[in-house]
């Protein structure tokens, strides 16, 4: 079987599900390891069929090496958010066994989205994903701030799904199936293409950015990034992104790939408005996490251009910069995660301010990190834009290219201001010590990464190379 | 019928859900509601080009629409619960705690 890694995350969902309930004392525990070791144990799975290509079940999913490894990214950092979950000190609400089982369901979701190859099976797989990322927003039932953000969440994802129905009923009234390879053979054959099939994309494209958080569809981002409990909102950041830049990546390169002037022009505005926003929103705010999210549609933004000449170079950058992004993104998390007085988790910027006093380590850790996400060379974030940047100037998108530098140079300010904060402020009222070592030992670990990625760029480019390769293969 | 009655049909309808969303200043039930009647524009659209193509995959297509528009508003009803639960009201301009 081929498509045996979600069958066996199903499996072992189901398997967890039924022995939980005779679990008695520390549940969340035990079934977050045994979760961790189903993810462990998918990855072989995943990593065994990555040289395959193969459309199954009649071409509703379809199995390729950028699949398998953009899965396998997203197994690995939802593994690192369940592992966080483990090691940190959570709230009481949070303490249930479901949680991790909940993250498991929206894993198998975004697994069969990455592979997704006709309209109905994207949907379901999209819905899957997103059900089970509505429960995990409003999970703390003792914040009323968690259950607000699901609220804003719950209305914001529908809305999506909704503009994405219509949108694909479009293309299936125009094409007269919703099968990938049908509707690309539509637009091969015509003469002029259709503007219903265009607004269909529209439709499509303003849905997937609603779930991107992409601006002008950023509005519920900052909202239910600060209300969601931390640990939910590293996942938020995290793995999702992953799933719908691969849905994003293998519907516009590939069925639509013939009316690529008219969704450029669409991607291009998008990811101005979203660097720009991402960038300049960012300067006021006094939270942590809305600061977070901030940086991460200007990321998005970022990222979206390398999609803009819809070649294979610029699919290569943004498989890279994914992963430096996830990388950062886990980091700077983490510290926020440890950030707790008197056994209460704290996350404004005033609270960061003489970490360096109390724990020099961690601090430096941080900082690089924070330096990587502004892009200041030799990080890991610098090589990230470098690359993207280059695919730009390339394809002769200069005004692209300039704002692309000036709002990252805006959104190095905010960066180093936290940066500032951290080793000359005078410490205000001490935070609560680091207490466990696991998340220091990870968070050098991602730190080091970033640091040392410049000694080894060559193997990420042939890496992601060679991965990209299968996609275009089909043509 | 040609398609085109069934296209202004179910436009109609989802601009009344989207207008529902962004109007309403009432309580969170009615964006409940509003967000059905766009699952159903687009399901009128699917049935609609699945009668006039003869083409089968529309109608399953908006079957299974039905079967998620299901489990999305149990899962928004049960969400709806718990807000309720803690601030004692589902108006919309209870939901103001978070902004910046």
């Amino acid at each position: 079987m081929i498509i045996i890694p979600e069958i066996f995350l199903s499996i072992g969902f189901l398997l967890i599900l039924f022995i939980t309930p005779f679990i008695k004392i520390n549940a969340h525990v035990k079934v977050g390891y045994f979760t961790l070791l189903i993810i462990f144990l998918t990855q072989f799975f995943v990593l065994k069929d990555i040289f395959l290509f193969e459309e199954i079940f009649n071409g509703f999913f379809v199995i390729d090496s950028f699949g398998s490894f953009l899965k396998s990214i997203i197994l690995i950092s939802a593994g690192l958010v369940i592992y966080f979950y483990l090691i940190i000190k959570n709230e009481k609400s949070l303490l249930r066994p479901e949680f991790s089982l909940v993250i498991l369901i929206s894993i198998i979701g975004m697994m069969l989205m990455v592979s997704a190859n006709n309209l109905l099976s994207l949907f379901l797989s999209m819905e899957l994903q997103s059900l089970a990322l509505y429960i995990l927003v409003s999970f703390s039932r003792e914040d009323i701030n968690s259950s607000e953000a699901g609220v804003k969440y719950f209305v914001i994802g529908s809305l999506s799904t909704c503009i994405f129905l219509f949108g694909s009923s479009l293309i299936y009234g125009l094409v007269g199936s919703t099968d990938f390879s049908n509707i690309s053979q539509f637009m091969s054959d015509q003469y002029s293409i259709p503007i219903m099939l265009i607004v269909g994309l529209i439709f499509i494209l303003v849905s997937l950015s609603l779930k991107i958080s992409a601006a002008p569809f950023h509005m519920w981002t900052p909202d239910v990034y600060q209300g969601a409990p931390t640990i939910v909102t590293t996942f938020l950041s995290t793995a999702p992104k992953v799933a719908v830049f691969a849905v994003l990546i293998r519907l516009l390169v590939f069925p639509f790939g013939e009316i690529i002037v008219d969704w450029g022009k669409i991607v291009i505005i998008l990811s101005i408005s979203s660097m720009i926003i991402g960038s300049l929103g960012a300067l006021k705010q006094t939270d942590l996490k809305r600061l977070m999210a901030y940086s991460t549609i200007n990321h998005i933004g970022f990222i979206m251009m390398g999609l803009v000449p819809g070649s294979e170079d610029g699919i290569t950058a943004i498989s890279i910069y994914l992963i430096f992004y996830l990388t950062m993104n886990l980091g700077a998390f983490l510290v926020i995660l440890n950030m707790q007085r008197d056994q209460i988790n704290v996350t404004s910027i005033k609270d960061l301010s003489g970490l360096y006093k109390n724990e020099p380590i961690l601090a430096a850790c941080f900082a690089v990190i924070l330096f990587s996400m502004a892009g200041i060379p030799p990080l890991a974030g610098f090589i990230g834009k470098l690359l993207i940047l280059n695919i730009v100037i390339d394809n002769n998108l200069f005004f692209l290219a300039i704002i692309a530098v000036l709002t990252s140079v805006i959104a190095a300010f905010y960066y180093i201001r936290l940066v500032k904060s951290i080793f000359f402020d005078p410490p205000v009222h001490d935070l609560d010590n680091f207490s466990n070592s696991q998340s220091k030992f990870l968070l050098s670990i991602l730190s080091l990464f970033n640091l040392t990625v410049i000694l080894y760029p060559q193997f990420f480019l042939n890496l992601c190379a060679s991965i990209t390769l299968s996609l275009f293969a089909l043509k | 019928m040609e398609p085109i009655h069934y296209l202004v049909l179910s436009s109609i309808v989802f601009s009344i859900g989207f207008l529902g969303i962004f109007i309403n200043r009432k309580n969170i039930i009615t964006i409940l509601m509003s967000i059905e009647l766009m699952l159903l524009s687009a399901n009128i659209n699917f049935v609609g080009f699945s009668y006039t193509l003869d083409d089968l995959s529309g109608q399953i297509f908006s079957l299974f629409i039905l079967l998620v528009a299901a489990a999305e508003a149990a899962i928004g009803l049960a969400i709806l619960m718990i807000f309720f639960k803690k601030s004692g009201s589902i108006s919309i301009d209870k939901i103001s705690n978070l902004k910046g």
